[in-house]
Order: structure tokens, then C-alpha cells, then sequence
């Protein structure tokens, strides 16, 4: 018995002395995390604060805008739905209006034939901020694609055009149950906009829709 | 689940992944939980994690239904 105590202390001995250290192992893996987590963000922080921007970056940020595009007619559809809460309501129009470059934006997107836009969906846009607005009911818009490419306007200002379908919900029912379609022309802009990452906030380039002509 | 500083970036294309947009932890939550057709078809690419939270994440969004 006593020898067999004596050998589980000697393998006991054996594995505490030669275990490696966890604690050791984990600072390491942890600096390295670290460190390749601040070299990822270096390096995307880098993109998006650039002086300039190039071509490639320009026809990114094109596509972007078009897929904001998708996501206004998405939010505007949210609004349009009585079902949901005044609070959801309030979050989907704050969101619309990050889209957007300002507040003061001119969004006419009616169509002959249409209701006057008169309803909850622009008195909520209305309500948060958004000042020359008026919206068809059951809008729709597609066909989105580039009129006019971003260009350079100063430093810190890139601006284009989108063109998109446009169609509404028809009040009369004349030809079907939207209004013949209409082609309109909206503004992007890249911007740099303050952003803030944890405790650090950086101006960094955004899509950003502008007036509809 | 997510880190604080965390930055989440969209990037266009396949091969040579070009950056199109930059989000903070909050952006990149209202743009989950507010349904919209871009949220359809998000394509996580990679990730970088500290401390068991997300610190990077690259994502795309396919055209599909545009």
C-alpha cells in the first residue's frame, strides 16, 4: 500500500512539473488575438478614413447606395403597416433618416392618379425630422441604376445620380393596380460622417441619398 | 456576443472584396433587427474575436431579388 502511494506521489511530481502553464498560454493567445484584431481594424479604419477615394471604391459605394435604395422602399413598406407599434414605427423613421443626408432632403415621390400622401406613414416621417416629404401611398420603386457616377466635388464631397422606377398604388383602378410607372432621378453623395467605435469616434466615407427630382 | 469597439464592414464582390460601408455594434443591430430585403441574404465572410466577443466581422449582401 505504501508503495503504492509512494508511486501516485512520484506521478503526481511528475505532471506538476511538467504541466505547462495555462496561465502563460492563455497572455499569449490573448496578445495575439489582440494584436491581430488591431491590425484588422488598422487596416479597415485605413480604407474608410482615406484622403481620396478610388474608382473601385466609387463603384462600391454605387452599389451600396442602390441598396439603400432597397432598404428605403423596405422601410417605407414598415411604416405603411398599421399593424405594428407607434415605438417600431418611430425606430424604422429614425433609420430612414440615416440614409439620408440630411433631414431637409426633398422626397416627392408621387404619381398622378395617387392618393395626396396625406397618412400616417409621411406624418411619421414628418414627426421625425423630415421636413419636405410627401409619399404616395403603396409606393413602389425599382429599376434602380446609376444615371450619373460619383464624382469628386471637394475634399471631403463625392456626388452622383440614381435613376428608379417609380409606381403608386392607383386610386381609380384605370389601368390595373398601380399607376403607369414614372422614371425618377435621385442624388447620392459620400461623405465623411463621425463614427464611434467603443471610445473612439472616426470621420469615416458613407453612401448617403440626397433630393429626388 | 459583440464587442463594444467592434467595427463590421460590408464589402462588394467576390474576389477582390472592395469596403462599402462601415458599421458600429449599434448600426450593424438596428440593421438585424429592422426587417428589410437586404437582411434576406447577408453572407457573413470572416470574423475576429477578443475575449470570446465578435471585434471584426466582414460581411456582403447578395443582389439575389433586387
Amino acid at each position: 500500500m505504501r508503495r503504492l502511494l509512494n508511486i501516485s506521489a512520484l506521478v503526481l511530481i511528475y505532471f506538476i512539473f511538467t504541466a505547462k502553464s495555462c496561465d502563460g498560454d492563455d497572455q499569449f493567445r490573448a496578445a495575439e488575438e489582440q494584436a491581430g484584431v488591431n491590425s484588422a481594424k488598422d487596416s479597415i479604419a485605413a480604407v474608410f478614413t482615406s484622403d481620396t477615394l478610388s474608382n473601385q471604391a466609387l463603384r462600391a459605394f454605387e452599389a451600396t447606395a442602390r441598396l439603400k435604395m432597397f432598404d428605403f422602399r423596405d422601410y417605407l413598406n414598415l411604416l405603411s403597416d398599421t399593424a405594428t407599434s407607434d415605438v417600431f414605427h418611430a425606430k424604422v423613421a429614425g433609420m430612414t433618416g440615416e440614409l439620408f443626408i440630411s433631414r431637409e432632403v426633398r422626397l416627392d415621390l408621387t404619381c398622378s392618379g395617387a392618393a395626396n400622401g396625406n397618412d400616417n406613414l409621411n406624418k411619421t416621417l414628418k414627426k421625425s425630422g423630415f421636413k419636405h416629404i410627401i409619399i404616395s401611398p403603396g409606393v413602389v420603386f425599382d429599376s434602380v441604376t446609376v444615371n450619373s457616377p460619383l464624382q469628386k466635388v471637394s475634399d471631403s464631397l463625392y456626388s452622383g445620380t440614381l435613376k428608379f422606377r417609380l409606381q403608386c398604388e392607383d386610386l381609380n383602378r384605370r389601368t390595373g393596380k398601380l399607376t403607369p410607372d414614372v422614371f425618377r432621378v435621385i442624388d447620392i453623395f459620400v461623405a465623411k460622417r463621425e463614427n464611434i467605435f467603443g471610445t473612439k469616434s472616426i470621420k469615416v466615407w458613407t453612401i448617403l441619398l440626397g433630393d429626388v427630382h | 456576443m459583440i464587442d463594444d469597439a467592434a467595427m463590421i464592414y460590408q464589402v462588394l464582390g467576390e474576389k477582390n472584396p472592395v469596403g462599402m460601408e462601415l458599421f458600429n455594434k449599434q448600426q450593424f443591430i438596428d440593421k438585424l433587427t429592422v426587417p428589410s430585403g437586404s437582411l434576406r441574404n447577408i453572407e457573413i465572410l470572416d470574423s475576429k474575436f477578443r475575449d470570446e466577443k465578435i471585434s471584426v466581422l466582414r460581411f456582403r449582401v447578395n443582389e439575389k431579388d433586387k
